[in-house]
């Protein structure tokens, strides 16, 4: 599994995508880049974090690999869901934007559902 | 073309703004680094560029946006970089064209406070590092 990082607090997302996923391969970008990795198929998946999850972390994303792709994992104001981040995966998206505060809540969430139904499985 | 020229190359033709919302960022992008001296590479600022992007699309669909953590806002009007960071959203804001609300402003204010603190942003603007 590869896991392009990007976005606020890049360096706490790496270290909480490593911690979790230690078997994965983590390509720390931002989200331009991380954009092109997703289309050359060097990269599996992008995660990026914002102060409210689903502006700066991924709206490039949207734009450069397409909406149906892309989706925010945990807004600001909640917390992370596991079903609803399953749901996600499972409808096959590559792109997860969460908040810079929920991140080390989510991101262990999202890499068990990428682990159990990621397509890079 | 730089890469932030790229990016809102990208948010406009991917919707999130129109030729206006486009104007409003280039102003944003004219504030930062021709009055205030942040460099057109620094990463944050296209993380803010792309933030205000899709605050004028939420705007533009009636998506109102949670408000941003009350510790989070509180870090940045505690610090030193306040004064400085406000006076820079404000002037970011009388900017646009576009109007933004309150909590959406905020966000605007934290980005910006996070841009001060950056200790690359801080040598470029003091010219160190071009």
């Amino acid at each position: 599994m590869r896991i392009a990082v990007g976005g606020l607090n890049r360096n706490e997302m790496e270290a909480a995508v490593r911690k979790a996923a230690p078997d994965a391969e983590v390509i720390p970008t931002n989200d331009m880049q991380g954009a092109s990795l997703l289309k050359q198929g060097k990269a599996d998946y992008y995660f990026g974090a914002c102060n409210s999850g689903g502006g700066a972390a991924i709206s490039i994303l949207i734009g450069l690999v397409g909406y149906s792709k892309c989706c925010t994992v945990c807004k600001n104001g909640s917390t992370p869901n596991q079903q609803e981040i399953e749901d996600f995966v499972k409808q096959g998206k590559i792109v997860f934007g969460m908040t810079v505060d929920s991140l080390q809540k989510t991101v262990p969430l999202l890499v068990d559902a990428l682990e159990k139904y990621g397509t890079a499985n | 073309m730089g890469e932030l020229d790229q990016r809102i190359d990208v948010l406009q033709q991917s919707g999130f703004v129109d030729e206006i919302g486009r104007e409003d960022l280039e102003k944003l992008v004219k504030v930062l680094t021709q009055d205030y001296g942040f460099p057109h590479s620094d990463e944050l600022l296209g993380v803010l560029v792309t933030h205000v992007a899709a605050a004028l699309k939420r705007q533009r669909d009636g998506e109102v946006i949670n408000p941003i953590e009350g510790d989070i806002l509180e870090d940045v009007i505690s610090s030193k970089v306040y004064p400085e960071a406000r006076e820079i959203k404000d002037k970011i804001v009388a900017s646009m064209t576009n109007q933004l609300s309150r909590d959406e402003e905020n966000f605007i204010l934290v980005h910006v406070g996070g841009m001060l603190m950056n200790p690359d942003a801080i040598k470029a603007r003091k010219g160190d590092v071009q």
